[in-house]
This record gives C-alpha cells, structure tokens and sequence, in this order.
C-alpha cells in the first residue's frame, strides 16, 4: 500500500484529516460567544440605567402630584377656616344686632306703658308706703326717646359689619380655589413636573341666609363648634345678672332669665353674656324689674323674627321677696304679660328689610366632595427613561409623557360644628379616581377637547394626557 | 507522533479556555459590580428623595403637629440614615426661581417683564408657608472592586410642600374670638353711654 502522499489515496486520507480537524478545531469561536454575551451585557446594563431612570421619573412626578395636591387642598382648607371664623364673628354680631333690636322694643314698649306703669307704681308706693319712686326718673320718660333714634344708627353699623364679612367670605369662596390651583401648579413644577393641576376647584361649601347665623353655639364642646362656655368672658349670664346691683330681685330675675333663655335655646353665653351691657344699661333705667324682664322678652321675639320659633310665652310671672306691700300677688308672685307675644308679627313687620347677609355652610354633601385629585405631568422631553418596556406603557406610546395622580381629602376632627369650627385640615389618602372624575377633571381644563393628541409644553401635555385618562380609561394612560 | 500532536492540541484547548473563563469572569464581575453600583447609587438618589419628602412634608405640617425642625430632621436621619455616605440637610429657600423642566419653562417666562410666575411664586411661597429641603449623600463604594469604580459621587433630591391651614390653633383662634367678643362689650358700652 503506497502511502505517498501525492499518491489518489494520500490526498484523499489528507482531505479527511483535514475535514475532521475542522469538527475539533474551537479557534475563533469564543470571538462570537463575546460579542454576543457582551452585546447582551449591553443591554442589560441599559436596562438596569433605564429601570432606574424610568424609576425615578415616576418617583419624582408621583411625589410632584402628592405635594401639589397636598399644598393646594391646603388653601380649600384654609378658605373653609377663614370663613368658619367669620361665620362665628357673624354670629356674634347678629347677637349683638338682636339685642341693638331688643332694647329698641323695650324702649318702644317702655315709653307707650310708662305713663301706666309710674301711675301704679306710684299708687303703690302711696298705699303701701314700702318705697319711693324716684321724682326725677319720671321727668324725661327715664331717657328713652333718645334710645329709639341711637339704637337705630348702632343698627346699621353692626349691619355694614355683617355685610362686610358676607362679602370677605364670598370673595374667600370664589378665590381660593383658584389660589389654590396655582399653587398646585407651583408646587408640581417645585419639584420637578412640567405642569400640575388640582381638580376639583371648589370648595365644599353653600351659600345660605342669616338664619343660618342662629345655629351658632348651641353644640359644645364634643362637637367642635364654636363654645360659649370656653369663651367665658364673666362666667356666664347668671354671674353677671348677680352682679348688677340696685335690684333686689336678682335672684329671681337670674332665674327668669335662665329659663326663658334655655326655653328658646339661647343659653350660650353667646347670646347671654353679650347681654350684659345691655343689662346694665336696663339697671340705670327705673322700674328695672319691668325693663328687664321685657328686655329678655323682647330677646325672644327678635330672635324668633330672625331664626324662627315662637314670641314667647303670653305672660311672665315671678316672685317677690317683699311680703306685705303687694296685697294683688298670689303667694308673693305675679304676672307681666308679654306685649310681644301679641304684637310680635307687627314688629317682624317692622323688621322686614334685613341686609344682604349670606353666610356659607358646609354643604350637606361635603363627604362626597371632599377629595381633590392632583395630576401631575412630564413632558416626554423630560423623562430621562429613553425606552419604556411594554408593561410600563400605555395606549398613547410616550408621546402623551408620563402623568399620574394623587388624592388629598379634608377633613376635620370636629367636622359636626361645620362652618362655625375653624378646624379644618387636609391629608394624602389613596386614590379613588374613577372615570366620571377623570372625565370630568379632563373637560374642565380650558381648550381639552376631544382630541387626545399631545401638545408641546406643559399645559398642552398635560391637557392632551387628561383628554386621554378622560376619555379612554384610567389604565391606558396612567400606566407608566 | 499522532497520539503526541493530539496531547499538543489538547494542552493549547485548555490554556484558550482558562483564559476565557479569567476574562469572562473579570468582564462579569464589572457588568455585576456595575450594575450593583448603580443600583446602589439610585437607593442612596431614593433614599435621598424620601428624606427630602419627610422632611418638607413634616416642616410644612409644623402647625398642625407641632413638631420642632430639630425633631424632624433627627427622625430624618432615624428614617433613612445614611451615615456611611455622609448625608446633608439642607432646607431650601422657597423664594427661590424652581428648577424648572423643559416643558414649564417653554411656556412660562422665567425672566424679564413678565415673569409673572416669578412673582405669584414668590407671593405664594410667603403666604403658603411652603417649606423645602434638599438631602444629598456621597456615594462611597464599599464592594469587593471598590478601588476600580467612581466613589465621590454625590446624589441629592429635593422637595418642596406647603402646608398649614390656619385652623383654629394656628392662627391663635382661641385669642381672636375672646378679642372680637371683648371688642363688642366695649363697643356696648360705648353705644349704650350715648344713649
């Protein structure tokens, strides 16, 4: 067997060789397993860089939307603040105008009954010889013509006041919101967002009428409104009626005037205490015993012409601790009869042009409005992710940016005193968004219209990003 | 001399695929330690940004939980520590023009005539009580190739809220109701004294 290699048979062995080294032969092959791994490597690494920018793109627009809600629902809560504590100066005054009115009646009264009321005291004073009526009272009438004309100028000023803060909280509840939508606007592009929007911009409130003035003060202390008792000033009107002197029948007064004051519900010191003054005044002024208790009376029917609710009881009658000059008592007691109770509809006739005084109230539904959404956006430009994997993205592609929401809720911890309880506040809460909000929140950005395309800028983004959510369902768009 | 080729072959087979395994295994621990560093560079960046977040967050709250700026940014630093990589408090000025991104700044004049955002901001920032921080840490790499890779970068994250609704406390309510009530016996007073 010829083994020369130019020999048929010695290429043919060489040829096999040859071909069967090729099978074992690895050289140049690890080139393709690096480029290829290393190629995978690459793109690994970029999908670790892009995780964590499109991480951190929505980190940083998440807690845009977050602290622009928060700090925009932070003016709703300081508007429905501003007005709380109005509403509780209107109360307050409106006391105050009740009693302007009271004492008015009262000298009204008084002057019409004086001449009647001096003649029997005087026959008193003579058959009994138990006390004098002093002389000089009976001159000018105890001074009331004067009172009618004075009280009637002190009536139009607490009036101006009233209207004055009717106008503050009026102007509180149509601006605010929008203080409060730049604000979010402001705070989203603080941190980082192109633009930012709260939605809705209104406040939970209605306008109502003075009546809704009277309800101040009667709830207390576990409701949060506003307390009379923490806002003592002489520890009450029982206190202070002892502490008028020159009257004998304190005591009794006191209790009279407690009663008739719980009986239509005014017993906070609100309505009581502010009384002082007033009874103080009715002190200076003779038969006092008779001033007062008309005084307290006539109370009543004012406030039944403003808030409702009776004139009050046809008569009054108390006690006297003077046993043996009032030979017409029944058991040392006798009636005044209430010149209200019959004549209180002439008077709320009189009184029929009250001011224009609008107070708002927490509206009935609050609870249901009382979450605001805050949206915030990133244009595409600013999103520092340059590819966005399919679990991450939405319908639009990237050309919409990248938005999301936040919800803020108001709240306050004595929310029963409604608007009379200046303690409301606001938190992040989780967000409960449905389509009718995201629809409506999409039309009431000026110029979204039904086109769901992006525009450049912010606004223009954001409205075309809303315009999607609203239209096309919350997932499409909120995705990434 | 066939059976001495092969051993040859052989031998120059497992010198190829040790040097492969040095340089896949050095290509590797690079991608690895890469891609922890930048993983741990962008927890130090969140870590940062929730600091920054807590502490505007609380600061702006002040009136609501009385907290003192000194508690907030010691339960800062309980929260999220840090303490390798030496973070830093710093509380912003919200009168400050914000770092404006490409969008806002395209459709708002930051300067000029009518930059009017500038003002309503400012305005803004003084009535809203908006507070603001920035947390920042250095990173300081502390891997088994610490020596090859970037230390000394510093990340930081800054936030801004407003806050306090000038509830009744807040605005010593307490003090302006017994005011106004005193106001109106002084003003009886002086009403009825005319009379």
């Amino acid at each position: 067997m010829s083994t020369d290699p130019r020999s048929e048979h010695g290429l043919l062995e060489d040829l096999r060789r040859r071909v069967t080294g090729l099978h074992s032969d690895e050289g140049g092959q690890s080139i393709v397993y690096i480029a290829l791994i290393l190629f995978l490597l690459a793109c690994f690494t970029f999908m670790v860089l892009n995780s964590g920018a499109l991480l951190h793109d929505k980190m940083q627009v998440q807690s845009a939307a977050d602290a622009s809600v928060l700090s925009g629902s932070t003016w709703i809560a300081r508007a429905m603040n501003l007005n709380s504590m109005m509403n509780i100066f209107m109360a307050m005054l409106l006391a105050e105008e009740v009693f302007l009115k009271a004492v008015f009646w009262t000298a009204l009264t008084a002057l019409l009954l004086s001449p009647a009321i001096i003649a029997f005291w005087t026959a008193v004073a003579a058959m009994t010889g138990q006390f004098q009526i002093p002389i000089d009272a009976t001159a000018d009438s105890f001074g009331l013509p004067g009172v009618l004309t004075a009280t009637e100028d002190d009536e139009d000023f607490i009036w101006d006041i009233m209207e004055t803060l009717s106008d503050v909280e009026n102007n509180v509840h149509n601006l605010f919101p929008w203080i409060a939508e730049l604000e979010s606007a402001r705070i989203a592009m603080k941190n980082g967002a192109a633009f930012g929007i709260m939605y809705p911009p209104s406040i939970p409130e209605e306008q109502g009428e003075l009546e809704d003035l009277c309800t101040c003060t009667m709830s207390g202390e576990n409701a949060g409104g506003y307390n009379e008792v923490q806002y003592s000033v002489f520890g009450g009107i029982s206190l202070a009626v002892d502490e008028i002197s020159g009257f004998s029948y304190a005591g009794d007064l006191r209790d009279i005037a407690g009663n008739l004051l719980s009986a239509v519900g005014l017993g906070g010191p609100l309505w009581g205490e502010l009384q002082i003054p007033y009874h103080a005044f009715w002190a200076t002024k003779a038969p006092y015993h008779f001033t007062n208790i008309m005084f307290i009376l006539a109370v009543w029917a004012r406030y039944a012409v403003m808030c409702g609710g009776s004139f009050g009881p046809p008569s009054v009658t108390f006690t006297v601790d003077a046993p043996g000059w009032c030979f017409w008592c029944d058991d040392e007691s006798f009636s005044i009869p209430n010149p209200f109770y019959a004549l209180g509809a002439f008077f709320a006739f009189l009184d029929s042009g009250n001011p224009n005084v609008q107070p708002y109230m927490l509206a009935d539904d609050w609870e249901d409005s009382r979450n605001y959404y805050g949206f915030a956006y990133k244009t595409p430009d600013d999103i520092a992710a340059r590819f966005i994997p399919n679990v991450f993205q939405n319908t639009y592609g990237d050309t919409v940016g990248m938005i999301t929401v936040a919800q803020a809720q108001i709240y306050s911890p004595h929310s029963d005193g409604g608007l009379f309880s200046p303690h409301w506040r606001t938190h992040l809460s989780p967000v409960t968004l449905g389509s009718d909000t995201a629809n409506a929140a999409a039309g009431w950005i000026p110029g979204a219209g039904s086109s769901g395309e992006s525009a450049p800028g912010g606004v223009g983004g954001l409205v075309g990003s809303l315009t999607s959510l609203g239209g096309s369902g919350i997932d499409a768009v909120m995705a990434h | 001399m066939m059976r001495l080729q092969t051993l040859r072959r052989r031998d120059t087979r497992s010198g190829q695929a040790m040097a492969e395994f040095v340089i896949w295994v050095f290509v590797l621990l690079l991608m690895i330690e890469g891609i922890l560093w930048f993983g741990k560079a962008h927890e130090l960046k969140l870590q940062c940004h929730m600091a920054a977040r807590y502490m505007a967050t609380a600061a702006a709250s002040v009136a609501e939980t009385d907290l003192e700026d000194s508690t907030i940014q010691s339960r800062a630093q309980v929260y999220y520590p840090m303490t390798e990589y030496n973070p830093t408090y710093v509380e912003l000025d919200p009168m400050e023009p914000a770092e404006s991104p490409s969008g806002a700044s395209e459709t708002i004049p930051s300067s000029g005539p009518l930059n009017v955002a500038s003002f309503l901001s400012g305005m803004l920032s003084f009535a809203s009580q908006t507070r603001g921080f920035e947390v920042g840490a250095t990173y300081a790499p502390n891997g088994i190739l610490n020596s090859t890779l970037p230390g000394g970068t510093h990340v930081r994250s800054r936030h801004y809220v407003s806050g306090g609704t000038w509830h009744k406390k807040q605005i010593s309510g307490d003090f302006i109701i017994l005011g106004v009530k005193y106001a109106l016996f002084a003003w009886s007073g002086f009403a009825l004294a005319q009379y």
